[in-house]
């Protein structure tokens, strides 16, 4: 993958502005030998950063269509799959919006209320094995997954904003940094 | 190079904003930034990095959008107080409401609605000030005779929410009071 610019795994996150959070991700081949490394590196990174329920690989550098998520614990989670790594996913479904306020790693200092999709059906493939997979969700864990796929589509939760009251200055140090 | 405030407040007029924006950016580099109309009124607040001296700055602002009142003012410059026992002692002051705060504090929209032409403000932000709240963003608007404020506030993690909440209620009759949890959740 080193020969590959789109492909170039970092330690940290990539922070906005970066030309990878405003470029669609490419469809992943979901058997390649790369994979595997990606998704650890990727689950790992979700883990290792305080109340982050989610990462996708163009914030890791890598410009592939593939996410991680595992909104377990959360407040406002309903349906919880736990920890998920989906390559290519694509929302086929979805209805019920609601607004909430955001954070992302990749947005340091600022937060946005955000109007999300509360059910939502999603098909995609599993790394590895690329077995097909659809599953539902719904409340947070949807809203986690929609953020997620905003982002291998180039767009950040910014781009959503309602209005320009919607933005927020986050000066916690816990939160969404 | 400087780090000065800039408010301008005036009529509002087609391109006015533009502006505004065009004659700040002559100056210097815009940081954070507000702009909202009040009763009709422009009314924009700019944060300016700047290698002009202040007073250069807004002279030369005041020339370039004379229509509109310019105050710029130093941030960089320590506001002037006086000294405190605590200080010459040398103990880290505590903060105030416009310091970073520590981890400890969870936010919280407030929204309050009710009649207008009342002190509810100033006793909302009297309250929030006794329970060591500190706003981060707060719009009041008027419609008729309707008053709304909408504030972002940050409570110490040991605040009793539920008792701020009844002596709100109970120092502003007639006014429909919210709080909602408001801390971002990061994906
Ligand atoms: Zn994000």
């Amino acid at each position: 993958m080193e020969d590959d610019s789109r492909t170039c795994l970092i330690e940290g996150v990539v922070t906005a502005p970066h030309s990878l959070l405003v470029t669609p991700a490419a469809s992943v081949d979901p058997a390649d030998a790369v994979v595997p490394a990606v998704v650890r590196h990727l689950v790992g990174a979700m883990r290792s950063m305080p109340g982050c329920r989610g990462l996708t690989a163009p914030q890791l550098g890598v410009g592939w269509r593939l996410m991680c998520l595992d909104v377990s614990g959360h407040p406002s989670t309903r349906s919880c799959s736990g920890e998920l790594v989906i390559a290519n996913p694509e929302i086929v479904e979805a209805a019920d919006w609601d607004v909430a306020r955001e954070g992302c790693v990749s947005v340091p200092g600022l937060a946005a209320e955000v109007a999300r999709a509360t059910q939502i059906t999603v098909q995609g493939v599993r790394p590895g094995t690329g077995e097909p997979m659809t599953f539902h969700a719904d409340a947070f864990e949807a809203r986690c997954v929609q953020h997620q796929i905003d982002h291998l589509d180039g767009l950040l939760f910014l781009d959503r904003v309602a209005g320009t009251r919607a933005v927020h200055a986050v000066r916690k140090g816990g939160q969404a940094a | 190079m400087g780090l000065y405030a800039v408010t301008v407040i005036g009529r509002d007029s087609p391109g006015a904003v533009a502006e505004v924006t065009r004659a700040v950016a002559g100056g210097g580099a815009i940081g954070d930034s507000s702009m909202s109309l009040l009763d009709g009124y422009l009314t924009m607040t700019l944060v300016v990095s700047a290698g002009l001296s202040g007073d250069v700055l807004g002279e030369n602002l005041t020339r370039g959008i004379p229509g509109l009142a310019v105050a710029v003012t130093d941030l960089a410059r320590p506001p002037v107080t006086p000294p405190t026992v605590a200080a010459s002692e040398g103990a880290p002051a505590s903060p105030g409401s416009g310091e970073i705060m520590d981890a400890d504090r969870l936010g919280y929209a407030l929204t309050l609605h009710g009649p207008s032409g009342t002190d509810a403000l100033s006793v909302t932000t009297g309250l929030l000030a006794e329970a060591g709240c500190s706003v981060t963003s707060m719009t009041t608007r008027v419609a008729g005779n309707l008053f709304v404020l909408v504030a972002d506030v940050e409570l110490p993690a040991q605040a009793d929410v539920a008792s701020l909440m009844r002596a709100m209620a109970a120092a502003l009759d007639g006014f429909r009071i919210a709080f909602r949890p408001a801390d971002p959740a990061v994906m």
